[in-house]
């Protein structure tokens, strides 16, 4: 094989990747912003102070109130908390099921993998939102509702990319050398696949990650996720849409918070597929 | 090709009658008393007693099962208790204006995107596509709801082309009606065409470096014949397999982009009776759009079988 | 005049030279064949020679087609040129076709494109070239998709493609190395046929200085990005001057010592194998079919003594790996019985069932995909040993996997690697250490040299008959290529059809073949002393033809 490419070790090249840089800034941002407000924020946003309604952005409040008087900046750093635990709850909620299940799938094959991937496209056919609704009707709304809708959507898509992986892998000799040296099925899919395909699960649970706090937006902009006093930046968008024609502003910060950390973990995803590609990284080899 | 479309058939209705069952074990059988959930926890005994008696509580949970999905079948979908009209008159309704919203956003969001991914993939590595791409990055991360109360903003709010939200009524002039929903549209089918775009970009580049691409240049054919000939239709296998997905984000976008605009469509139609706890319209409304979107899965595997002839099986 | 010639031409891609000031002519309906070990630059010249280089590529020199300049020629240019008058069969038939497109449609495309005429015209010329490169006749064939047909049928339909337009020079690339050898002969003599009736010029582009030896008027030898040494066919292999070139041949036909460790006829079989089936169940066509099964390997029986090297012949999906599998305890067989240092391996205590892996152990054809690409090289060798857990200690694993490293030739620093930092030939012998770790009577070798090149083929077989002698250990030796087994086994098994054709001692079946199969294979490997002579002898018959007329 002709390989034209001189080694360079992931760490180096994750520094040339703009992806992956520009990802890991506004991922972090995101999450070091959520992160402070479990300890501090600008101010308190459970009181309503409506004499301090609506005030432009100030050094007193950077960001300016809503319509309750409530610190836009606070609020947005709370809602940063709220969507990333949602969406990482969300995301443990597939790995945990899903890929133990397409893993199942594509080691049984036959009638299990049968069933297990007709129940993905059971799961399939209740996008996250109607989830949500039919949970609504059996809890009432609130955060562990929108974690559990966005959970059980996400379950199908690890069971996927674990049996997608796990089949690529399936015709690969060193499987059956460890077959050979008496390792039992499980052992050799803990040995053997799982840390092969933990590169694609990685990148997988990056782009679930955006993806649950698009949905988690979704949702808490319909009212079926995180309930007051918990600050959601879907939420904030609602009680910004009846404000549109005299504070525009309200609409826009909780959106671009939304698209930065959407953007954020995307980007990271697509540099970490870059950086972990074996298919690059057999060029390199 | 009979025999694939006959299994896919019924892998069909297998995957619609397990939906069936969470959709009633989920709405009639664990809440224990829908009759409470839907009267709400003050509720009288005796018009509690009433309501079990009009929805037929009374009987057994499998007797209520069979003749849920029996009527169906029929087109029979009960009788909403806030509306008190048939469910089946509501959906029929309600799907006037959410079919025509999802059918122009999906034809939208391909009409954009495939061009895009095209181009993206034929320029690969240059400044085009480098632009094209970073712009696609930006649109999936932008929330469809966002967008579309930015959309209403512009284009409604300060500059009062378009109007903001609501629907005249298809009686009131198709174009009245399709002018109400160009907003919406574009809403939904933009960050879905970001995404198709940037797979049709992919599929197409993995397809171009197949050595049959090869083949078909050293046959002479130039690189833009061999794009489209052999490039664009093999590409189209991994984009179809998206699009099936992206139908049931598209109907899980609906459901929101529909509240955003007051639209009276399907979605908000559920949404609505989830909070007046209605649940015989919520438990058929879900069932439609759960069948809508298993039956979209059934149409892309039939166009994945005349896409790619290896997956008709015999000859 | 020479239809086609490279002058200096030289290739770099992305800076790192691929070809350096390589030239070669071709005259009218002359085989030029281009020999080389992987990575010596021989496809690149194809390449160049269509002006498909890839992305980064550089080019420098000459190549011309008649009077035509094609270094720097237009796109436009090029597309006229590219099928109508060079045109290329490629290595693997079945991704050079689009699988989603019709046989009709790929072939008749190339007329469409050079040529005005109508669509119906077109088929008919294509069903016309169809006859030509030996398809069957029949309607249906153009109406087919590349998956319906088998490889060889697939070959004729890329050839098809080739010379639909009566090109004046065609390129072969490894035009059968995907392919069986009986395949192999037809397309062979497939491709002289036509070139020789058209007056076409043939690049012939191989690794297998025989096939090249058959086929070629004159031959180049291609090392590293240069042509090494060329000349006319018989004249060159005579008087090969270059090192490289002596070297090639000598690995080519490299027969590795005799065994030193006698063999006793008598002993109790190592393993045996009686009526030994396995079957298959085949996809349902339809909902109401009754499942079909295929009988992957019918009603097998062999015997293997200890220290016996044994081959296992036969071409693709006659079931020697099938047969391989089961002999290794990796699948039941349906039917028959299997019998590995007396005991059957699927009916023993779990202790026993260890003991009995340990005793037989495999090395794979692909040096790549052999190896956990996470586990280092001490981690993959020792894999093995976890039939020994709790038996031997930390230190003695350590021990046994730098002896088994030693053994092969690998030094004990190459334990803590990973497998990616080795070449091919490296990695087979690493493959082979981790089957020796458990010090096995029996190893099952599925095509262990059939990945490598010549020169490295010959080192592993040298390898391979060390081993025996010294550790005695004996060989299930599985290959296509007969010269391979031919070097390295006492005793043949010929497989064709899942059943046992042939079974003797190696030289006898290889001398005397009994069976038509056999005796068929044998013909159509090819060989490159018997071509050689074969050509030594046509020549004098041509020169005393010449001097009596």
């Amino acid at each position: 094989m002709d390989t034209f490419e001189a080694p360079i070790h992931p760490f180096r090249r994750a520094w040339k990747s703009r992806s992956f840089l520009i990802g890991l800034c506004l991922a972090s941002l995101i999450l070091i912003a959520g992160f402070i407000s479990l300890f501090w924020t600008p101010h308190a946003i459970d009181s309503l102070n409506v004499a301090n309604r609506l005030q432009a952005s100030s050094s007193q409040h950077w960001l300016g109130t809503d319509q309750y008087g409530r610190d836009i900046l606070s609020m947005l750093m709370i809602g940063a908390r709220t969507s990333i635990i949602v969406a990482l709850i969300a995301v443990g909620i597939g790995l945990l099921f899903g890929v133990p299940l397409g893993l199942l799938a594509a080691t049984k094959r036959g009638l299990v993998e049968e069933a297990v991937m007709r129940t993905n496209d059971l799961i399939f056919a209740f996008p996250a939102i109607l989830s949500a609704i039919l949970i609504t009707a059996l809890l009432g709304p609130g955060a562990v509702n929108a974690v559990i809708a966005i959970g059980i959507f996400n379950i199908p898509v690890f069971a996927r990319v674990a049996r997608g992986g796990a089949l690529s892998l399936s015709g690969r000799d060193f499987l059956l050398a460890a077959r050979l040296s008496g390792k039992s099925g499980l052992r050799i899919t803990l040995e053997h696949v799982l840390p092969n395909i933990a590169n694609l699960l990685i990148v997988q649970a990056t782009i679930q990650l955006s993806l649950g706090i698009l949905a988690e937006a979704g949702l808490s902009y319909l009212g079926l996720g995180p309930q007051p006093p918990l600050a959601s930046w879907g939420r904030m968008l609602n009680e910004a849409q009846t404000m549109m024609a005299f504070a525009p502003q309200l609409a826009l910060y909780p959106g671009l918070a939304i698209v930065v950390s959407v953007l954020g973990f995307n980007l990271l995803g697509d540099g970490l597929r870059d950086l972990l590609d074996p298919r690059l990284r057999r060029r390199i080899r | 090709m009979f025999s694939y479309g006959v299994l896919r058939l019924l892998g069909l209705s297998l995957t619609l009658f397990a939906a069936s069952i969470v959709v009633f074990v989920v709405l009639e059988v664990l809440p224990g008393d829908p009759a409470q959930v839907m009267l709400g926890i003050s509720a009288q005994e005796d018009t509690l007693a009433a309501l079990r008696e009009q929805l037929g509580l009374n009987a057994p949970v499998l007797t209520r099962y069979v003749d849920w999905v029996l009527g169906m079948l029929q087109g029979d979908f009960g009788i909403s208790y806030t509306y008190n009209v048939p469910v089946s008159e509501l959906i029929a309704e309600r799907a006037a204006v959410s079919l025509p919203l999802a059918a122009i956003a999906l034809i939208l969001s391909t009409a954009i995107a495939f061009p895009i991914g095209i181009m993206a993939a034929r320029f690969r590595g240059k400044a085009l596509d480098t632009g094209i791409m970073g712009l696609t990055q930006v649109g999936i991360a932008l929330p469809n709801f966002w967008f579309a109360i930015l959309l209403v903003y512009v284009f409604a709010i300060t500059l009062r082309l378009l109007p903001s939200g609501g629907f005249p009524g298809w009686d009131q002039g198709v174009l009245n009606g399709l002018e109400a929903l160009i907003l919406p549209a574009i809403a939904l089918a933009l960050p879905q065409a970001a995404i198709l775009a940037r797979v049709m970009r992919s599929a197409l580049i993995d397809v171009m470096s197949e050595d049959y691409i090869r083949t078909a240049r050293a046959k002479g054919l130039s690189a833009r014949v061999t794009l489209w000939r052999h490039g664009v239709r093999n590409a189209l296998i991994p984009v179809l397999t998206i699009l099936g997905l992206q139908f049931s984000f598209l109907v899980a976008g609906t459901v929101i982009i529909e509240n955003v605009f007051y639209l009276p469509g399907l979605g908000r139609l559920i949404f609505q009776a989830i909070t007046q706890r209605d649940l015989i319209t919520v438990k058929s409304g879900v069932m439609v759009l759960v069948a809508l979107v298993v039956l979209i899965t059934f149409i892309v595997d039939l166009a994945y079988a005349a896409v790619d002839p290896r997956l008709r099986r015999g000859r | 005049m020479a239809v086609f010639s490279a002058k200096n031409l030289s290739v770099s891609i992305n800076g790192t030279p691929i070809l350096k000031n390589v030239s070669f002519s071709l005259a009218k309906g002359e085989i030029l064949g281009l020999v080389g070990e992987s990575g010596s630059g021989k496809s690149m010249s194809a390449l160049a020679a269509m002006q498909l280089l890839p992305d980064g590529a550089t080019q420098d020199g000459s190549i011309r087609y008649k009077k035509h300049e094609i270094v720097g020629a237009s796109e436009r240019t090029m597309n006229e040129v590219r099928g109508r008058s060079i045109s290329m069969v490629f290595q693997e038939p079945m991704t050079a076709l689009n699988p989603t497109k019709t046989i009709g449609d790929q072939v008749s495309e190339g007329l469409l494109w050079h040529f005005k005429m109508t669509r119906q015209r077109a088929l008919e010329r294509t069903q016309k070239v169809l006859e030509r490169v030996g398809l069957p006749f029949d309607n249906h064939m153009l109406d087919r998709y590349p998956h319906q047909l088998s490889g060889g049928q697939r070959q004729r339909v890329v050839i098809a493609m080739a010379i639909a337009c009566k090109p004046r020079f065609l390129i072969a690339d490894e035009p059968t190395t995907a392919l069986d050898v009986t395949i192999q002969a037809q397309i062979l003599a497939l491709l002289k046929e036509i070139v020789r009736k058209d007056q076409m010029s043939l690049l012939l582009i191989s690794h297998d200085l025989a096939v090249v030896a058959d086929m070629a008027d004159r031959v180049a030898i291609m090392k590293d990005g240069e042509i090494v040494e060329h000349g006319p066919t018989g004249q060159l292999f005579r008087t090969l001057s270059h090192p490289y070139s002596q070297q090639l041949v000598e690995a080519s036909s490299h027969i590795p010592k005799a065994r030193t460790r006698p063999l006793d006829p008598d002993a109790k079989p190592l393993l045996a194998v009686e009526g030994l089936v396995r079957t298959y169940p085949l996809p349902k066509r339809s909902v109401f079919e009754k499942r079909q099964y295929h009988t992957a390997v019918n009603t097998v029986s062999l015997r293997i003594l200890p220290h016996e090297s044994v081959g296992l012949v036969g071409e693709s999906g006659c079931g020697k790996s099938t047969l391989a599998r089961t002999v290794l305890g990796l699948e039941e067989p349906t039917k028959g019985h299997i019998s590995f240092l007396g005991k059957n391996p699927f009916e023993v205590s779990h202790k026993e069932e260890k003991a009995l892996k340990r005793g037989i152990q495999a090395v794979f054809q692909d040096p790549y995909g052999s190896f956990d690409p996470r586990h280092t090289i001490a981690k993959t060798v020792a894999e093995p040993l976890h039939l020994l857990r709790h038996e031997i200690s930390e230190t003695a694993k350590n021990g046994k996997v730098i002896a088994a490293l030693e053994a092969v030739g690998l030094k004990p620093q190459d334990a803590h690697k990973y497998p990616h930092e080795f070449s091919g030939g490296q990695r087979q012998r690493i493959a082979i250490a981790r089957a020796l770790v458990t010090e096995p009577q029996l190893i099952v070798a599925d095509e262990p040299v059939s990945a490598l090149d010549v020169s490295i083929r010959a080192q592993i077989l040298d390898l391979l008959a060390d081993l025996r002698d010294r550790l005695g250990v004996a060989y299930l030796f599985i290959s296509h290529d007969l010269s391979v087994v031919q070097a390295i086994t006492d005793r043949v098994i010929v497989m064709n059809g899942g059943r046992i054709v042939e079974e003797g001692s190696t030289e006898q079946v290889f001398r005397h073949p009994k069976h038509p199969y056999t005796r068929m294979l044998v013909a159509a490997a090819p060989d490159l002393n018997a071509s050689l002579k074969r050509r030594h002898k046509a020549e004098i018959k041509a020169r005393t033809a010449r001097q009596k007329s």
